[in-house]
């Protein structure tokens, strides 16, 4: 295998030999100075998340703590599986669902480092997943989950019906300035993932339908900034960071 | 690669003669070209971007040894571990190896062109495991027995009906034309292939160098089930695959979807750094497998440039010949403009010598590429190198002297041309000569020729000299 290695990167290095090397790319552009005001950017994400299949609810933070109990009990959701508490930005939202009569299954999965036992049998059978994002996309209506201790990731890919909540504070223009801006988040989570509506396919004759191995459902609690001050650290920060 | 015995003439004959699969290519084609271009039409300042995407891609081949090593050390220092595949043999090697070592079973797949590039289903499936595509065009045709058609919609080639008709030979369902209902099915066979799966292989959209991380899209979400729920992840990836940082990703990946189906963003864009950390999910173990199969020797040549393609798919769609005669004509895994390229550059034994000729070098496949690559530059320097090599076909080369022969002797070629003329005025009855005799013949198989005109541009260049004096 190492002879594999070796005689690669050397077929590489006698092909590159004489060979000017072409320059890097200029570094991506810091976000202009005209960035769109938080109102715009929330309004432009609401209207690409919708254009790609998902539902966004608007909220006050405490609307939105009554709001998810009642999202889920309207879609007659009765099993839930859900991220710790701590990882959700608004842990009372939990709660609340459960004092809705929302069974919790797995209510706290096993963290560790131990090899897990992988039986995910009562995970698959929840009607619903519950997050919270670490950022949202304006020019996608994406949002941005990380895994990590209390944040499984089959919670937003296993139930056919995902729950997400978002802070509208961290919704950034563009995947790149999201990268430029909360790069690192990428390094400190072994999965990041960027997700964009629900689960869809176009396999059989380029026909669109949704929910094919993912949630059928995507649903965004977005909540906006009323009476409390701008939180200071994304969601889940407090993990392995 | 899988290399067919039918001959290319023969198999381009057999597609252009099925007027199902010319259907589904000339709507699917059609419908993929039209959302690219609304797709990239969304981005602000597309060009800049497309300019800065092909920097990125040249940049990295031109230090690609570097940023591998970078790679490597980042992928591990993560916690994952790197194997290095110098050909298709090792890189399935290398997974039935990781298999039998933790006594895998069951292994479930998400799209990866460059696994069907080293046949590792074959391998795997000899081996005695459980092997099932998730991706839902790559289930169907695994089901039917048949390979993809197109990088991005790999039963592209198959109509609902037909799907239903497998669906209910092979699972026992009933018969349904609903595609809904069908994906209803599949999901429900694979959900179980999910779970119960301890191995996940995938294949890579973009490895970051400086972090180690991994870039897999899927619309579909089966390629993150399938990196979460199995203990084991093993991810494949050629070795030109790489980008230097993140900032570079978040630009290939702003055009990548949009190029392939017009959408803004993959509904599913993981990245993946190491194996769990101590999570309640994920796996427990990450192998990168690095496949050079071919790919180390193109560095520095004349279709080099090739390696900066980034799958996409645009240029199938947007080629006129892909568009009448779909992938399996091919004949081998990547088909259409950038398969006429990469193909015979890859394996320079197989028998890939005609299929930079299936190209009219309109210039399409060089228009739509979101990294702009020449593709038509390429498939020339082709044509020559199998020129120069005498495998060209050989009446194209005694054909090609001839004409040398002719056109270098002024006196000689003025009479030939009266001469072609007399001939292909007599043959023709409205300007064009559809068949042509041996050993032409080949030469109006899969196109016309004119009748020659009834004034040369030489002849008129002297009538006008001469009206001048």
């Amino acid at each position: 295998m190492s002879d594999s290695r070796a005689a690669i990167l050397s077929r590489i290095r006698s092909g590159r030999a004489g060979q000017p090397e072409s320059p890097a790319a200029p570094p991506v552009a810091p976000v202009p100075a005209g960035v769109p005001k938080t109102t715009a950017l929330v309004d432009r994400f609401v209207q690409e998340a919708e254009c790609v299949g998902a539902v966004v609810h608007r909220a006050t933070r405490d609307g939105a703590i009554d709001l998810v109990g009642r999202l889920l009990v309207d879609a007659g959701v009765r099993r839930l599986v859900s991220w710790e508490p701590d990882d959700l930005p608004i842990p009372e939202a939990l709660d609340a669902a459960v004092d809705r009569g929302i069974q919790l299954v797995e209510p706290s999965l096993p963290d560790g480092v131990e090899p897990l036992d992988r039986d995910w049998t009562t995970m698959a059978a929840a009607d619903a997943g519950l997050t919270g994002a670490a950022g949202g996309l304006a020019d996608t209506g994406t949002v941005i989950l990380r895994s990590g201790l209390g944040r499984a990731r089959l919670t937003w890919l296993l139930p056919p019906l995902h729950l997400v909540l978002l802070h509208a504070p961290f919704i950034y223009p563009t995947l790149p300035a999201f990268i430029s801006a909360r790069g690192e988040l990428v390094g400190r989570s072994s999965h990041v993932a960027f997700v964009t509506g629900p689960s869809r396919t176009a396999d059989i004759e380029q026909t669109l339908t949704i929910g094919v191995h993912g949630p059928k459902v995507v649903q965004i609690v977005l909540v906006e900034r009323d009476r409390e001050p701008a939180p200071e650290s994304v969601a889940g920060d407090r993990i392995d960071g | 690669m899988n290399s067919q015995p039918v001959s290319f003439h023969r198999r381009i004959s057999k597609a252009l003669a099925d007027s199902q699969l010319r259907l589904a290519l000339g709507r699917t084609t059609e419908r993929f070209t039209a959302k690219r271009a609304a797709g990239l039409a969304s981005l602000p300042d597309v060009d800049a971007v497309r300019d800065r995407a092909r920097a990125i891609r040249l940049h990295t081949l031109s230090r690609l040894d570097t940023y591998l090593e970078q790679f490597e050390a980042a992928v591990t220092a993560a916690g994952g571990q790197v194997h290095w595949a110098a050909d298709a043999k090792e890189a399935s090697a290398i997974v039935l190896d990781l298999a039998r070592a933790q006594s895998v079973e069951r292994v479930v797949k998400s799209k990866s062109m460059v696994s069907e590039e080293v046949a590792l289903n074959e391998t795997l499936i000899g081996a005695g495991l459980d092997v099932v595509e998730s991706d839902l065009g790559e289930y169907i045709i695994q089901l039917a027995g048949e390979t993809p058609s197109h990088i991005i919609a790999p039963a592209v080639h198959k109509t609902r009906e037909q799907v239903g008709q497998l669906l209910a030979e092979k699972l026992g369902v009933p018969v349904t034309d609903d595609v809904g209902e069908m994906t209803a099915t599949a999901r429900s066979v694979l959900r179980d292939v999910f779970l119960r799966a301890d191995m996940g292989v995938s294949g890579v959209n973009f490895g970051v160098a400086a972090t180690g991380s991994l870039a897999i899209v899927t619309n579909e979400g089966n390629a993150s089930l399938a990196v979460t729920a199995p203990r084991i992840h093993v991810a494949m990836m050629g070795i030109e695959r790489l980008v230097p940082n993140l900032d570079d990703l978040a630009v290939m990946l702003q055009i990548l979807a949009r190029s392939a189906t017009g959408q803004k963003l993959t509904v599913y864009t993981d990245l993946l750094t190491g194996p769990r950390r101590g999570d309640p999910d994920g796996p427990e173990e990450l192998h990168v497998v690095l496949v050079d199969n071919g790919r180390s020797r193109l560095v520095g040549t004349e279709v080099g440039e090739i390696l900066a393609c980034i799958r996409c798919g645009a240029c199938l769609n947007a080629c006129p010949v892909y568009q009448q005669i779909g992938g399996h004509a091919y004949g081998s895994v990547y088909s259409g403009p950038v398969g006429a390229v990469l193909t015979p550059s890859l394996d320079t034994e197989g028998p890939w010598g005609t299929l930079p000729d299936a190209s009219s070098l309109c210039g399409a496949c060089r228009e739509a590429c979101p990294v702009r690559i020449d593709i038509p530059r390429m498939l020339l320097a082709l044509r020559a190198r199998s020129v120069r090599a005498g495998t060209a076909d050989r009446a194209v080369r005694v054909g090609f002297r001839l004409y040398r022969w002719a056109a270098t002797r002024p006196w000689l070629f003025r009479r030939a041309v009266a001469a072609a003329r007399w001939l292909t005025e007599l043959l023709s009855a409205d300007g064009w000569l559809h068949r042509l005799p041996p050993p032409l013949s080949g030469w109006t198989r899969s196109r016309d020729f004119p009748v020659i005109a009834s004034r040369t541009f030489s002849e008129r260049m002297r009538d006008r000299a001469e009206g001048a004096k």
